[in-house]
């Protein structure tokens, strides 16, 4: 019987782990083309060697628990100790990921070097040795392009046999004199119950004074004392601190090691990704630059047809999908189904079926096609790298407003679902800065968020690609105004996190990542309308059917049933937003359940109630919701839907993430507020400049305008204030 | 009977058909609420964010 073998795939951020980890075990992790993209370690097998398990790790730089990351990634390497190691190096980028190899090979596990990118490396004329490398790190070196799939089997096979050999790596790096001499003594007085092979790695950590290390080994304190004077003797005849040391001496080595093995073609040369980025990140240019690509993405997604003078594809397959498939060919069979099975037309089951069931899953999935084509370019963007860049521009705005880049990550995540977005949020280590995360992230407009954005823009402003864009930058600036005015109370005060990000070369988009991303987050689209939306219409379309009209019994017109009774008694609370009828308020409401819900209502509550034939009107929920609606009370009830409280999911997320209930209730109060406040902006001031006239709610919009001018430019509290409250308030408790 | 069946045997069946629909959605989202995967209908193995690696919902 064979061995079961662990291979842990360890490497710098956005190194291809996660490609390589997809192409040993045939499956398909989320692969994303900016680094954190696997925050917790994940498992399979390899394909031809089932009794291997391979361990993708999250990115890292080095072994130092300065990050959520690298503690995951480092408990599971000393804990767990896998058989091999199977260390993925950055071909373009030696010097820096080596860094993290020469502290891989300390562990006195296996080590197998997998040299990736290496097309890039030979395109750009680079030439690496990889039998010069292999002998400087005394480990076997085999190049890779986890990318193409080149090399992936040679390096699985020799990871494996590795593993099955049991062959440790020896550490060729030797520091200076009196740090070995240190390491020696710490080896001897701290660490020599540990096996021979695990020693020096410890003692190294010991001397960096890793505080977590010292903790797990329990140091006695005059052992731990002994250790630090061995320490203060070498910082003192080295003249710099122990961390430094041993990081430059590191580089050092790296550097040798480069030497011997990297031949570089044009060593001043820029290399396209930099003449890319000079244009890009420029600091005039990026953000229009920005502002363009997101405006022909949506243009392209859910702009205007082609048929009508525009470029908007994912339009014109939504118009068909809406109009033909939805509108004519399932109600069509369905009608028949129904009529060779003796359903009578008119009567409660049918209603249900057809109005209920089709109507409003129809008007869910007659979105997909724009989602599929968002998503897809949304992928092309992150894959292709450009997505990263936007989070680098990003951290230099979120900077000037004491925010942090780091916040920019999760955002993105949460174009597809808000829920992975909250939960990416885990790699922000300050506490204040995660919350502010927490409560802002679902502004993003994500998938399920797609239809409604497409219902408004379809409905009301004949496909106009700049409200389904502005869709998107409205979400993005309430993510920055909300920060901006959260850091100006005392709760979220303080510096913003330092935001290190690693831009990866520019490549052509790979085909497989593309289409994976999109079919992933389009799949968990439709498979919800599958469950989730199809329980929501049933409920739904009940409660919109049934009332109390003389009786309880079936409505002739839903204006009389329970639905309308329940969403009329809330109704008022939108009615300053300009969407105060009951169905757009119940629609906000069931949009709790899941956004997409949203467009189920509507799909439901505007089929039943209009005379309009299904099978031989050709568009007719999107007429009959505008005939409901002005352009702006569209526009606001969009806003405040894409801007409060998100669905039941994310919510519970918040809840998970936040781990205290009233922290939780603060994020949900706060979106809903915000929402309002937008909305009510929005649709007051809007009615006044298109010449609606002076009225109260004219007021209520200039003073919500007002007061959110006031806290987005009031001064922000002096940070020593901050710092000294803290302390009053640390020196009450205790 | 026949009567009845001919008259109502389609409208029972759709009644059934629809009624097994619904308990098979419940009983599917039950059982992901149990074994811990999102209610955002995503996998959370492939999830870019998600701590739900195939370890845990293995175990």
């Amino acid at each position: 019987m064979e061995k079961n073998l662990t291979i842990a795939l360890a490497g710098n951020p956005n190194s291809g782990k996660t490609t390589l980890f997809n192409a040993l075990t045939g499956s398909s992790q989320y692969v994303g083309n900016w680094p954190g993209v696997t925050v917790e370690k994940k498992e399979g097998h390899v394909r031809d060697h089932k009794n291997v398990t391979v361990t993708d790790l999250p990115g890292i730089y080095s072994l130092s628990p300065y990050t959520l990351e690298e503690v995951v990634a480092r408990n599971y390497l000393i804990d767990q100790r896998p058989d091999a190691i199977l260390n993925i190096v950055d071909g373009t980028n030696l010097e820096r990921n080596l860094y993290l190899t020469t502290q891989l090979v300390e562990l006195g596990i296996p080590v197998l070097v997998a040299v990736n990118m290496i097309d890039v490396v030979r395109k750009n004329g680079d030439r690496i040795d990889l039998k010069a490398l292999s002998k400087a790190l005394d480990c076997q070196v085999v190049e890779i392009s986890a990318l193409k799939g080149d090399g992936v089997k040679a390096a699985a096979d020799a990871a494996v046999a590795l593993a099955e050999s049991g062959r440790r790596t020896v550490p060729q790096h030797r520091f200076a004199g009196c740090v070995e001499h240190a390491l020696a003594h710490i080896e001897e007085v701290a660490v020599h119950h540990l096996p021979p092979e695990q020693q020096r790695w410890y003692a190294i950590k010991l001397f960096e004074r890793d505080s977590k290390v010292a903790e797990k080994l329990a140091l006695s304190s005059d052992v731990a004392a002994h250790i630090e004077q061995d320490i203060l003797d070498c910082e003192k005849e080295m003249d710099d601190d122990a961390e430094a040391i041993i990081t430059a001496q590191r580089y050092d080595y790296i550097t040798s090691v480069i030497g011997q093995c990297y031949t570089r073609k044009n060593r001043e040369k820029m290399t396209v990704s930099d003449k890319i980025d000079r244009i890009v990140t420029n600091r005039w240019l990026a953000l229009p630059i920005f502002a363009v690509v997101m405006f022909l993405i949506y243009a392209i997604a859910m702009g205007t047809p082609p048929q009508d003078g525009g470029i908007g594809i994912g339009s014109m397959a939504t118009d068909w999908t809406n109009d033909v498939l939805f509108g004519e060919l399932v109600p069509g069979w369905v009608d028949a189904l129904l009529g060779a099975l003796g359903v009578a037309e008119g009567g409660w089951l049918y209603g249900l079926i057809q109005d209920g069931i089709v109507a409003g899953v129809g008007a869910v999935l007659g979105f997909v096609p724009q989602m599929l084509v968002l998503f897809l370019l949304l992928c092309i963007l992150e894959d292709v790298g450009y997505m990263a860049r936007i989070a680098f521009i990003m951290d230099r705005i979120f900077r000037r407003f004491g925010l942090s880049g780091k916040s920019f990550i999760p955002m993105l995540v949460a174009t597809g679902c808000g829920v992975p977005g909250l939960m990416a949020s885990r790699t922000i280590e300050q506490d204040r800065d995660r919350k502010m995360t927490l409560m802002t992230t679902t502004f993003m407009p994500c998938g399920a968020k797609v239809p409604i954005i497409g219902l408004v823009a379809g409905a009301l402003f004949g496909g106009s690609a700049l409200v389904a864009a502005s869709a998107y930058f409205i979400g993005m600036g309430s993510i920055v105004a909300s920060g901006i005015i959260l850091k100006k109370c005392k709760a979220f005060a303080g510096e913003p996190a330092p935001f290190v990000m690693e831009l990866p070369a520019y490549h052509v988009p790979s085909a497989g990542n593309v289409l994976r991303g999109t079919w992933e987050r389009g799949w968990s689209f439709i498979k919800r309308a599958g469950t989730l939306i199809v329980l929501a219409s049933i409920l739904i379309w009940f409660l919109q059917a049934f009332g109390f009209g003389g009786g309880f019994g079936l409505v002739e017109d839903n204006d009389n049933s329970l639905l309308a009774a329940i969403g009329r008694s809330f109704a008022w609370i939108f009615a300053p937003l300009g969407f105060g009828n009951w169905r757009a308020a119940v629609a906000t409401i069931t949009g709790l359940g899941a956004k997409e819900i949203v467009v189920d209502t509507f799909g439901i509550l505007y089929h039943y109630a209009g005379d309009v034939d299904l099978l031989e009107d050709s568009s007719p929920l999107w007429a009959m919701v505008a005939a409901d609606y002005t352009a702006l009370s569209a526009y606001s009830f969009m806003v405040f839907n894409l801007l409060c409280a998100p669905c039941f999911a994310a919510m519970g997320a918040i809840k998970r993430e936040m781990n205290n209930a009233k922290w939780t209730l603060a994020a949900i109060g706060y979106m809903c507020l915000w929402a309002y406040v937008v909305a009510l902006i929005v649709y007051q001031l809007g009615s006044f400049f298109a010449g609606g006239g002076f009225g109260l709610g004219t007021a209520a919009g200039l003073a919500a305008l007002a007061a959110v001018l006031y806290l987005l430019f009031r001064p922000a509290p002096k940070l020593e204030d901050v710092a000294a409250r803290s302390m009053r308030s640390v020196a009450a408790q205790g | 009977m026949s009567a009845f069946v001919s008259q109502y045997g389609g409208t029972v069946l759709v009644c059934l058909v629809l009624a097994g629909a619904v308990a098979a959605i419940l009983r599917g989202m039950i059982r992901d609420k149990k074994s811990g995967r999102s209610a955002c209908g995503g996998d959370c193995s492939r999830c870019a964010g998600c701590a739900m690696s195939r370890t845990q919902k293995q175990r």
